[in-house]
């Protein structure tokens, strides 16, 4: 008889029960479980848990918020945990508190940019926060929060949503600070609250990926910008040929600082000026006049 | 080829449209094709003989059931898209109907589809849906006011009930009394559903409902689909619904060392095949995702897709479990199959994730884990995809421990 049979014929029967007893009084989840981080009896005074909280995967996302899970996949979703609070008054009102563990600190980032709306309330939950009427969203460390206030409105129900969300952020472990790759767009010019990162398709293109895109304004000129993130001097230019191959009208500009301007129509734009130096792509569009525009992307790729 | 095969590639290519020469290019290659054994060189010669197409084909109409709306056989699922831009260039060349959620991004997506419509609102058919919780009348009255907000338009021409799993007349009773009232205020036209799950009882509650209530039905269909969905399309649009097929590309599952293998159109044109399905709204991105997709317009169903889905499938099925865990009732062990097997195809299947695998494999219990498989091949005999459990196991044991 082989080794590998006498291990299963008499060594699994001792060790099981040993194997059991160590792992089952180990705690239902792991530490950095987002279940963990649900309150496990109440998200603010009068708002009892109901049933138990659940978790989602990959394969299961869909089963809670259907199609829209595919949104959260290029994001590195990878596990959500949920729970429902009702309210001691009234039943049918309830806070959904849903937690997703996303692949990092950027990408919870720009699932909050995703859902954050223009005209929310900051809270101070997280590392930003955005409070609207039924809804309050925020990201903390790796984790993108959503709460959502269902079955009708009631009085106290903003107070309700903020103090959860406080609840939840008590718990969720990790820095309340924004994504490092946040500083290239940490500039006055650059609007607060618009920025947004994409992890693909970038402007609707899918040579464009892991890019922020944000509103802009330099005095008497609003328009867009991007730039793409951790780009390499090659990738930037491939990148930068490939957007040249698909304008019309380009020119292209190069100046002794190492600095590349190409200028033209794009297809779905219109006219648009791009900026490549060293690793760095970047570009503005949706602009009304271009005065300013190329000293702007200059100093972006500083 | 089997008889079923051979009827197919008649059906497909006995279509109006095809000219002298492409009959001639289509049935020298297609005899080579039939002629030559090895599967993958036939599909070569068949690609070759392929025409290259327009980049933005003329758009296909079918008539969506009982509304009468004709919309572009490939619409565009709005959920995905991130600029209106992107839309916009659909809609220019024909595509006609827009599906969005009250839901998606907390409402942003009605309005990226909103700038999307802009001075074309007469052009574009807009559908939406209600919240899912949203079933009371002051709900819904809620949802449609602040999706005719959102999306700037005083009428929305689809709205439906989101995500219904099982339906009963009771339970929809005060949905259909505020929807009615919608359309007597003019601010829905039509009134559709949405199924994700169920889809048979929900189609045929559609099929059946004396009422004739609802209009439409968006559901999941893919050339995976249980034969009894396609069963209950057919009489549900017999019955006057307009079927809409999402979840049509499976998902991105993508196979490393596949080759050139677009299994997204072939998957479109599996479903638009069937004609009583009005369109599919596969979820577009970028131009290269619109481009693709849309291309499909027209296009019949042919071999070399049936081998290419065939391939796709083939390619998938030895890592590919359904994680029903029927087999882990014969594992004398206790061993925790089908999330081991999960956390393989994390590993090596489309996500090639091994940091998620290795994640999601350490949380099950260490008596329910792939090293407690002895290989006693108990199990292989119980899977019902004849999957080879035991060799999974082995792999699982060096890939993931």
């Amino acid at each position: 008889m082989s080794i590998r049979r006498l291990t299963a014929k008499y060594m699994w029967p001792l060790l099981l029960p040993v194997i059991f007893h160590v792992t089952a009084f180990a705690g239902s989840w792991a530490a950095d479980d987002p279940v963990a981080f649900l309150p496990p009896l109440s998200c603010s005074a009068g708002w009892k848990i109901e049933g138990k909280p659940l978790f989602y995967s990959r394969e299961t996302l869909s089963d809670r918020i259907n199609g829209e899970a595919e949104l959260y996949f290029p994001y590195g979703f990878d596990r959500m945990g949920a729970a429902r609070y009702v309210s001691d008054k009234n039943a049918t009102i309830g806070i959904d508190v849903e937690i997703y563990r996303m692949g990092s600190l950027l990408d919870a980032f720009g699932m909050y940019a995703n859902y954050r709306q223009k005209d929310g309330k900051e809270i101070n939950a997280g590392a930003e926060s955005n409070l609207s009427s039924s809804q309050l969203i925020f990201y903390q460390d790796r984790y993108f929060i959503h709460i959502q206030l269902t079955g009708g409105d009631t009085a106290g129900a903003e107070e309700a949503l903020i103090k959860c969300g406080r609840d939840v952020a008590a718990r969720v472990p990790g820095p309340k600070s924004q994504p490092p790759e946040l500083s290239i767009v940490d500039r006055s010019e650059v609007i607060k609250g618009t920025e947004r990162y994409l992890p693909q398709s970038l402007l609707g293109y899918d040579f464009l990926n892991k890019g922020v895109i944000a509103d802009a304004a330099i005095p008497g000129v609003h328009f867009q910008m991007f730039v793409l993130l951790n780009t390499t001097q090659q990738s930037a230019t491939i990148v930068f040929d490939r957007f040249r191959s698909q304008v019309t009208q380009g020119k292209v500009d190069v100046k002794g600082t190492g600095i590349t301007f190409l200028e033209g129509v794009d297809p779905l734009y219109g006219p648009v000026i791009v900026v490549k130096k060293g690793n760095c792509f970047a570009g503005v569009l949706k602009f009304s006049a271009d005065k300013g525009l190329r000293p702007f992307l200059e100093s972006l790729c500083k | 080829m089997n008889q079923n095969e051979r009827r197919l590639l008649m059906k497909t290519t006995d279509r109006k449209g095809m000219n002298r020469r492409a009959f001639l290019k289509n049935g020298v290659a297609g005899t080579a094709a039939a002629m030559i054994a090895t599967p993958a060189l036939a599909e070569s010669l068949m690609q070759m003989a392929k025409s290259e197409p327009p980049e933005f084909p003329a758009p296909v109409y079918r008539t969506l059931g009982r509304t009468g709306l004709k919309i572009s056989t490939v619409s565009f699922g709005a959920m995905l898209t991130p600029e209106p831009e992107v839309l916009r260039v659909a809609f220019d060349h024909g595509v006609n109907y827009v599906n969005t959620s009250r839901k998606y991004m907390g409402g942003k997506n009605e309005i990226t589809v909103g700038a999307a419509v802009k001075g074309i609102r007469d052009k574009v058919y807009i559908a939406t849906k209600v919240l899912s919780e949203s079933r009371t009348k002051a709900d819904i009255i809620r949802d449609v006011e602040t999706s005719l907000k959102t999306l700037g338009t005083d009428y929305i021409d689809v709205i439906q009930v989101h995500d219904l799993t099982g339906v009963t007349s009771a339970l929809l009773a005060e949905t259909k009394e505020t929807l009615a009232l919608l359309k007597k205020q003019g601010k829905v036209r039509f009134c559709g559903v949405t199924t994700h799950l169920n889809e048979v009882a929900v189609l045929n509650y559609l099929a059946d409902d004396p009422d004739q209530f609802f209009d439409t039905c968006l559901v999941k269909y893919n050339f995976t689909s249980d034969k009894r969905v396609g069963t209950a399309i057919s009489r549900a649009a017999k019955a006057g619904i307009g079927i809409i097929a999402m979840k049509t590309q499976v998902g991105g599952y993508d196979i490393a060392g596949l080759g050139k293998i677009t299994q997204h159109q072939a998957a479109l044109k599996w479903v638009l095949q069937n004609p009583d399905v009005t369109a599919a709204i596969p979820g577009m991105k970028d131009l290269t995702q619109l481009k693709e997709d849309i291309a499909v317009m027209g296009m019949s169903f042919t071999y070399a897709d049936l081998r290419r889905l065939d391939r796709y499938a083939e390619a998938i099925a030895p890592f590919y479990c359904n994680f029903c865990g029927a087999c882990e009732v014969g594992c004398p062990h206790g061993v925790e199959i089908s999330t081991i097997n999960r956390s393989l195809m994390y590993a090596e299947g489309g996500y090639r994730d091994i940091h998620l695998a290795r994640t999601t494999y350490n949380e099950l219990p260490q008596q329910t884990m792939a090293s407690v498989c002895t290989g006693c091949q108990e199990c292989t005999a119980r899977c019902v995809n004849g999957l080879d459990i035991a060799a999974k196991m082995d792999r699982a044991r060096k890939v993931l421990s």
